[in-house]
């Protein structure tokens, strides 16, 4: 065995592990219900005076203690009231189908207990709304178990930041729920953003996850559609596991450039659709392992270490139609071989010409080199990616065909990047000149010249 | 007026070989070289980075690194060899000096780095105007490491040209360039690959030993590896990352150990070339 | 002030010099007299401390001091016998460095300068100097230390009317300021005008420590009287043998070698034969066949001297 699969395996080990934790613990009978009344909300009354249908509306303030609501009703902040609860558990905990929670800041004072759910706003019951709060400092930010028909929409989740990623929860954590909506919400520095576990047909659209470990984590959850998110600056955008029939699309996987990182990750992970997404600045940009019949078409992956990291454990994907830009490597094949195909998309270091004028180039781009092959079977050599030796390699094997190992090829690469309306831009980065930079580059000059000046001829007069 | 120190004298000599490399053609070549190639990098990052948007300074850092371990070996060695071993008349005239062979030798050494390294900063601090006009989020403190870097790789090479090239007057000079030559290539390249070759012929323990093993020996991979780990974190190289972190003992050790490396590359070399010059007959 | 003691030196398995006893007293000027490749400039490097002995010692100075301590050599000025400086600087951007280089007074730079009469070129740089400017460079350097010990290797070489001056000016300072002055040369003038001894090296060894007086004598004895006659008598062989054992006569040619009183001889007998002289020629001194009767010498005193 070579170090990468070693290293590659002890990774996938490692995520299982974690995905294990969080699989919840609670029993059905052992939910967080009603907080004991040293740990209740002052509106806790108001709710359980209030009929069934009716709106509960808390007005500007601060309301400590924990509130459960077990009949169906509508709890609406106005002028943006904070519930900060009692650290012990949830904040908010519905009980009952059909109750909307709207419009308030939640405060979890970071207390609780992973095992319990510990949320900001739990859900276990179907047809809840959870719209337009904030929550901070909650292990979870909102918590849909069990709790079919659900929309979350418009929250902001902050989680606690410094918190190690194995003592907090999900922004927004789904389990054992079928069909849900999660739209336009905004996660940061939780454990995962969103994470859906055992829950068929999502909806997952317009969200915003950054700063955490994996943006978008499914587990056995088949049939979601996810569109129109934005992935970035986390251990991995998408990390896609044990899942059938995933489709995917417009969604932005960014800036994901930490230590083993990734833009998308699929394993054990079969007959999904992406499409128009756009991956980009990722450590590596797509990663596939151990998972079948996928298509990836149209999409763009740019700027990655390495564009493609693909296992001899996959089998019939297909990789078509999409524009690879600017990638150091474009393909990492870990083992001997496989059967993707990779025809028809454009590569912006295939230069080949396209002498027919048919839009193909005229001959196959042939994805990997010599070196490619060595980093892919012994991750080691990663430390010598970019060097001089890298490109000594390439040459060589250039020059002796012999070298190059048996490997894949797009039989027919795009001669030009093709139109990909659908595919989102990038988000603006903020571009300013840096004060300190452009001094000390100053300073830099000035002293490099004052150096060299410093030794200039003297002229008689000085020497004498 | 009395005879000058060894430190004053050592000061004469740094500031001649200072004059003599802000004269030389080589030096010329080598500030505008690298300052092209700097800005030329700094300024294809802020070109893409215009046009698509998600160049950022990670990826410029990783050229310029390419760039300095390139040149700035080259650099080093060629003018190092040029400057250690000087025509027979004028090493003949200076080493009769009532000085000791190995100020003569610091004292030039000095000079040139001073020398070399006030290129460099002319290069970084033109492609560091590029670069900091259209920053983004991203500090200085990593830009200066990357000079550090290269810094540090002038002393090593210019330690190893002393070594090639001490007392190598005459003839022996051209001898001394060849070989100068060939370090480079063996630096830059061929020690490198080498340790790729053999890697893949052992077992995965033992290979990743000896290419992490490679990386810290070799001063050019060394101070590669150690750029771009200071300036990007794990996130440089990967999971190879950690296994050159596992290997040498975390982000602590692998920094004294690189840091080791680079010191003693400089240091042994430079003792080496004092020892073998003061028993040389020129 | 200079003193080689069974000094040697041997490149690999090659010997360059072996065993020199050699020394130079204050206020003396010593010529070193040789063929090429004789050891000359071996033995005036190990002197400035360019060449470390295999055998025996050198040391300068006063009290005596091994060359090869730097301390030892801030009583010496070395001349290399191909001197050269970095082409980017100027004469007096050299002068100036040695200057500071050797402590000497800041003064010092126009006078060396001067003695070497570089004042119109000091601003140059020293890539545009002809080779005799170089050469008189290498002197205004050598003059700007004070240095009670000289080592000149070949200074008269390649240079021009003013470089000589300065060379001879440089010899002449020295003795009559009392320095240890110690120079090779090809040329008999340079001895005949500077050296108050000769000592003269074939082959790495030293074969003959001769003043200046000897030397001539020593020359002189050595003359060579060239004639070319016509219609030389049978009997002129006979009778040139009789004067001059070592005379030949090849057809019209006769050369004799031998002091100028037998020389003398020779020439009147020729006349005396009646034989007809078309060209003549006489030299004082022969270096080279000085230095076979001296080599020849110290093989009959004693083989293991050049062993």
């Amino acid at each position: 065995m070579t170090a990468a699969p070693l290293v590659e395996g002890l990774l996938v080990a490692l995520l299982a592990a974690q995905a294990a934790g969080d699989m919840p613990s609670v029993a059905p009978g052992q939910l967080e219900g009603r907080p004991p009344p040293g740990e209740a909300s002052p509106l806790q009354a108001r709710v359980d005076a209030a009929p069934a249908g009716a709106t509960v509306e808390v007005g500007p303030g601060t309301y400590d203690g924990d509130l459960v609501i077990d009949r169906p009703l509508r709890l609406a902040g106005r002028g943006r009231p904070l519930l900060r609860g009692s650290g012990k558990g949830s904040v908010v905990r519905i009980r009952a189908a059909g109750v909307t929670v709207e419009g308030l800041d939640v405060d979890g004072r970071g207390g609780g207990d992973l095992g319990r759910d510990s949320s900001g706003i739990h859900v276990s019951a179907p047809g809840a709304v959870v719209r337009d709060n904030r929550i901070a400092n909650a292990l979870f930010g909102v918590y849909l178990r069990e709790a079919p028909g659900a929309r979350v929409e418009g929250n902001v989740v902050r989680g606690i930041r410094g918190k190690d990623p194995g003592e907090k929860g999900s922004g927004i954590h789904v389990w054992n729920t079928d069909g849900f909506t999660l739209v336009g919400n905004d996660i940061a520095d939780c454990r995962d953003g969103l994470y859906i576990q055992s829950s068929p047909h999502g909806t997952i659209r317009g969200n915003s996850v950054r700063d955490l470990r994996y943006a978008i984590h499914f587990m056995y959850s088949d049939d979601n559609v996810f569109e129109d998110n934005l992935f970035e600056r986390s251990d991995a955008g998408g990390v896609l596991m044990y899942s059938r029939r995933l489709v995917f699309r417009r969604n932005r996987f960014l800036h994901n450039r930490g230590f083993a990182s990734v833009g998308l990750l699929l394993k054990a992970c079969d007959d999904s659709l992406a499409e128009d997404n756009l991956l980009a600045d990722n450590a590596r940009g797509v990663f596939l392992e151990g998972s079948y019949r996928n298509l990836l078409r149209r999409n763009v992956v740019a700027e990655s270490d390495t564009a493609l990291v693909v296992y001899d454990s996959c089998g019939e994907n297909r990789i078509e139609g999409n524009a690879f830009i600017a990638n150091l490597t474009s393909l990492t094949l870990v083992g001997r071989r496989t059967d993707t195909v990779l025809d028809g998309n454009y590569w912006s270091d295939n230069d080949e010409p396209d002498l027919d004028g048919d839009g193909v180039s005229d001959r196959p781009f042939v994805l990997g080199s010599l070196f490619d092959h060595l980093r892919g079977n012994l991750t080691a050599a990663d430390l010598l990616a970019q060097s001089l030796a890298a490109a000594a390699l390439g040459v060589a094997e250039r020059a002796f065909p012999v070298l190059a190992p048996a490997e894949v090829a797009d039989r027919r690469p795009l001669a030009r990047p093709p139109p990909l309306p659908a595919v989102p831009r990038p988000s603006p980065r903020p571009r300013r000149p840096d004060p300190f930079g452009l001094a000390g580059s100053l300073a830099a000059l000035a002293a490099g010249g004052a150096l060299l000046a410093g030794a200039r001829p003297r002229r008689p007069a000085e020497a004498a | 007026m009395s005879a000058p120190t060894r430190l004053a004298a050592l000061a004469l000599v740094a500031r001649q070989e200072i004059a003599l490399a802000v004269r030389s053609r080589w030096t010329a070549i080598f500030a505008a070289v690298f300052a092209l190639l700097a800005v030329g990098v700094a300024a294809s990052g802020y070109i893409l980075s215009g046009g698509s948007g998600f160049e950022d300074f990670a990826r410029t850092s990783v050229s310029l690194v390419q760039l300095v371990v390139l040149v700035v070996p080259l650099a080093a060695l060629v003018m190092g060899v040029l400057a250690v071993a000087p025509e027979r008349g004028t090493a003949e005239l200076l080493f009769s000096q009532p000085i000791g062979r190995g100020v003569v030798l610091l004292g030039q050494l000095a000079g040139l780095f001073v020398a070399l390294s006030a290129a460099e900063l002319i290069g970084f601090g033109a492609a560091g105007l590029v670069v900091f006009l259209n920053a983004g989020e991203e500090g200085a403190g990593a830009y200066f490491l990357l000079v550090l870097g290269a810094i540090l790789l002038t002393a090593v090479f210019l330690a190893i040209a002393a070594l090639v090239g001490a007392g190598a007057v005459g003839r022996k000079r051209v001898r001394a360039l060849a070989l100068a030559l060939v370090v480079w290539f063996a630096a830059t390249v061929l020690v490198d690959v080498a340790a790729l070759g053999i890697a893949t012929l052992l077992r995965s323990t033992a290979a990743s030993r000896l290419l992490v093993a490679s990386v810290v020996l070799n001063p050019a991979s060394a101070i590669r590896v150690g750029s771009l780990l200071a300036v990007q974190g794990t996130a440089a190289f990967g999971a190879a990352s950690l296994a050159l972190l596992r290997l040498t003992g975390g982000p602590v050790g692998a920094a004294l150990l690189l840091g080791a490396s680079v010191l003693a590359w400089i240091v042994l070399p430079v003792a080496a070339a004092i020892r073998r010059l003061g028993h040389i007959d020129l | 002030m200079i003193r080689f003691d069974g000094f040697g030196k041997r490149y690999g398995r090659q010997r360059a010099v072996s065993r020199v006893d050699l020394a130079v007293r204050r206020g003396e000027v010593v010529a070193l007299l040789g063929p090429n490749g004789s050891g000359k400039s071996t033995c005036l490097k190990a002197a400035a401390g360019l060449v470390r002995p295999t055998d025996g010692s050198v040391e300068v100075g006063e009290p005596l001091r091994s060359a090869a301590l730097p301390e030892a050599r801030r009583g010496v000025s070395f001349l290399p016998q191909k001197v050269a400086f970095p082409e980017a600087l100027s004469g007096r951007e050299v002068v100036e460095f040695y200057r500071r280089l050797r402590g000497a007074a800041p003064g010092r730079t126009e006078a060396a300068l001067g003695m070497a009469a570089l004042e119109g070129a000091a601003d140059r740089p020293v890539g545009t100097y002809s080779g005799g400017m170089v050469q008189r460079l290498g002197l205004a350097v050598v003059a700007l230390a004070d240095a009670p010990i000289l080592l000149l290797d070949e200074p008269t070489s390649s240079l021009d009317r003013a470089g000589l001056a300065a060379a001879h000016a440089l010899a002449d300072r020295g003795r009559s300021e009392g320095r240890a002055v110690l120079f090779s040369t090809h040329q008999l003038a340079d001895v005949e005008r500077l050296a108050d001894r000769v000592a003269v090296l074939v082959d790495g060894a030293l074969v003959g420590d001769l003043d200046r007086a000897e030397l001539a004598d020593r020359l002189a004895r050595r003359g060579v009287l060239r004639l070319r006659v016509a219609r030389a008598p049978a009997t002129l062989a006979a009778a040139l043998a009789r004067i001059a054992p070592g005379a030949a006569l090849h057809d019209d040619e006769i050369v004799v070698i031998g002091p100028a009183a037998v020389r003398a001889a020779a020439l009147e007998a020729v006349r005396a034969s009646g034989a007809e002289l078309r060209g003549l020629s006489s030299e004082e001194g022969r270096l080279d066949l000085l230095y076979d009767e001296l080599v020849g010498a110290a093989e009959r005193a004693g083989p293991e001297v050049r062993a």
